[in-house]
């Protein structure tokens, strides 16, 4: 009879206990979850590399179309994560045609895939399959991390073809103050080289061993425990298993991109000196001038917003924004604030900076790269 | 093998500084060196180096247990609104963790510490390509196809194919055929 009350009795202790028990349960048996569920066709595929088209909500969707160039690492789902923090989604309810490259997970023989070829050649191809496609002479060009510091070369070396340019928590300026990674790939204790002589393509969890580091108790011990204490939740819980399935989901680096990314970025620098060559041509910001849109979030801990920033000082664009956000690196894809604040204005700024339905989006200047394919 | 942070103070020789006689012999190298390295490090070869790692951390960690000090006292001094227990010491045990995560992360960003990973992931590196070697050696002898072959096939394969790609694409369209009458 006493002990029929004692377990009947809701104590802090026993409630505290229950939680501790719910989460684990969770842990052990994690919920299925969906992502990636925005409706949507393949337009273009070539090696790996598939060009995704995301099917309009509106009849006349605005011009030019966008083309968002995702990481070469992870997979590009985190940017239609869930209907409610769906960047894809976000742009297109508001009108927006959206294609997206996704990079596909490279195999062995893509080992020798470098900059020219992702940087130039696939993007190339995208933009021309998207160009044929809706009839239109530009592209406007979104690219969120590593995909930032790709479309700002292709947008610098094939200027004509991009019509407006974002870039989203973009590694740029490599030296920008604050960055761990920068501090931990020195040349003087650092070998890229070795890295792709030992795994070829450089696995995945090599890469998220380093990312895991720059918030060591924060990306492991705090947040489970965050997951215990809120157990409960349905939505927390069901956000958390699929940022958990997407942080496992991670893809290889192709051996050669890795090893110029890390020699010609992190260790010398040379985009921001206007230094750096991509298939024999000399990469010259001064050649962005199209209207840039720069998205940085404060407490980005993989690429300082200065990273990004640092490109307003080199660019020519005269139509420039800036939009800051305080959370981190992946919460500018799938953080509440920046489906509330941020994203509603990045439509906004691509619409501003479109045409009218029923015109094409010509070319505004001609030159070698803006010959049509 | 030497160093990138300077000439090392250990063994006057490396094992690993000659040529290896075979993948046996380059595992077998690899390992010692890092077991030399392991054993310099309890001799108190890299003395100067655990001086400057010790000089760069402890006003890091001063800095820190200083703040979480501050912030326990604070806790402590506040006063006692919550009656219960179990925030007070889930608040505890936070402010602990953060504080720990924030002083690991600047200690993190020292020079010391890169050049510590920079030379733990070097040692690990150099051991599996001379680990790997070994392995393809055996799988060569008893003809099996290695992790290399497998590679090499792949790029001829990319390769032929990207070039079957831009011999389509060059291709001039054909004629159209005659009709029979």
């Amino acid at each position: 009879m006493r002990r029929t009350a004692w377990a009947a009795e809701r104590t802090p202790r026993v409630e505290a206990f229950d939680h501790v028990r719910a989460g684990l349960e969770l842990l052990a048996n994690p919920p299925a979850v969906d992502v990636g569920t925005t409706p949507h066709d393949v337009v273009y595929e070539e090696d790996r590399v598939r060009l995704l088209h995301y099917r309009p909500v509106r009849k006349a969707p605005l011009k030019p179309p966008l083309l968002i160039v995702y990481a070469l690492i992870n997979k590009p789902y985190i940017l239609d994560l869930q209907p409610d923090r769906s960047v894809v989604r976000a742009l297109l309810t508001r009108g927006v045609d959206v294609y997206l490259i996704d990079w596909g997970t490279p195999s062995p023989g893509d080992r020798h895939l470098g900059l020219p070829e992702y940087a130039d050649g696939y993007i190339d191809r995208c933009v021309r399959a998207i160009r044929e496609r809706a009839g239109v002479d530009q592209v406007s060009l979104l690219g969120y991390c590593i995909g930032g510091f790709l479309a700002t070369i292709y947008a610098a070396l094939h200027p004509d073809r991009v019509r407006n340019l974002i870039l989203m928590a973009a590694p740029l300026d490599f030296h920008a103050d604050g960055g761990l990674l920068h501090r931990w790939t020195g040349p003087e204790h650092f070998d890229p080289d070795l890295v792709v002589e030992a795994f070829g393509n450089v696995p995945a969890e090599f890469l998220n061993g380093g990312f895991t580091l720059l918030d060591p108790l924060g990306n492991s011990y705090l947040k489970y425990l965050e997951l215990l204490d809120r157990a409960d939740d349905e939505a927390f819980v069901e956000m958390f298993f699929r940022m958990e399935k997407w942080l496992g989901d991670g893809v290889p680096l192709a051996g050669e991109f890795y090893k110029e990314f890390i020699r010609d970025g992190y260790q010398r620098n040379l985009l921001i000196q206007n230094r750096l060559t991509v298939g024999g041509e000399r990469v010259d910001l001064a050649k962005l001038t199209q209207p840039l849109l720069v998205v940085v979030a404060e407490k980005d801990h993989i690429v300082p917003p200065e990273s990004t920033r640092n490109l307003l000082g080199h660019a020519k664009s005269k139509d420039v924004q800036v939009l800051s956000m305080p959370g981190g690196h992946i919460g500018l894809s799938v953080g509440a604030e920046s489906h509330r604040e941020l994203w509603p204005k990045v439509a906004r700024w691509i619409a501003a900076r479109g045409v009218p339905p029923g015109r094409k989006a010509k070319a505004r200047r001609t030159g070698k790269s803006g010959t049509p394919a | 093998m030497t160093s990138r942070r300077g000439p090392r103070r250990g063994p006057e020789k490396s094992a690993a500084s000659e040529e290896p006689r075979s993948s046996a012999d380059a595992v077998r190298r690899a390992m010692a060196d890092a077991a030399a390295r392991w054993m310099d490090a309890a001799r108190g070869v890299y003395r100067e180096e655990a001086v400057r790692a010790f000089e760069e951390s402890a006003p890091i960690v001063a800095k820190h247990w200083s703040t979480l000090l501050d912030r326990l006292w604070a806790m402590y001094t506040e006063p006692p609104a919550r009656k219960d227990l179990q925030a007070v010491q889930r608040e505890l045990h936070l402010t602990m963790v953060t504080s720990l995560n924030a002083m690991m992360k600047e200690i993190m960003g020292t020079p010391s510490f890169g050049a510590f990973a920079g030379e733990s992931v070097e040692s690990y590196l150099k051991a599996k390509i001379a680990s790997d070697g070994l392995m393809e050696e055996m799988l060569r002898a008893i003809r099996i196809p290695t992790r290399t072959d497998i590679d090499d096939l792949h790029v001829s394969l990319n390769g032929l194919s990207r070039k079957v790609d831009q011999l389509l694409a060059a291709k001039p369209p054909a004629p159209a055929a005659p009709r029979e009458a």
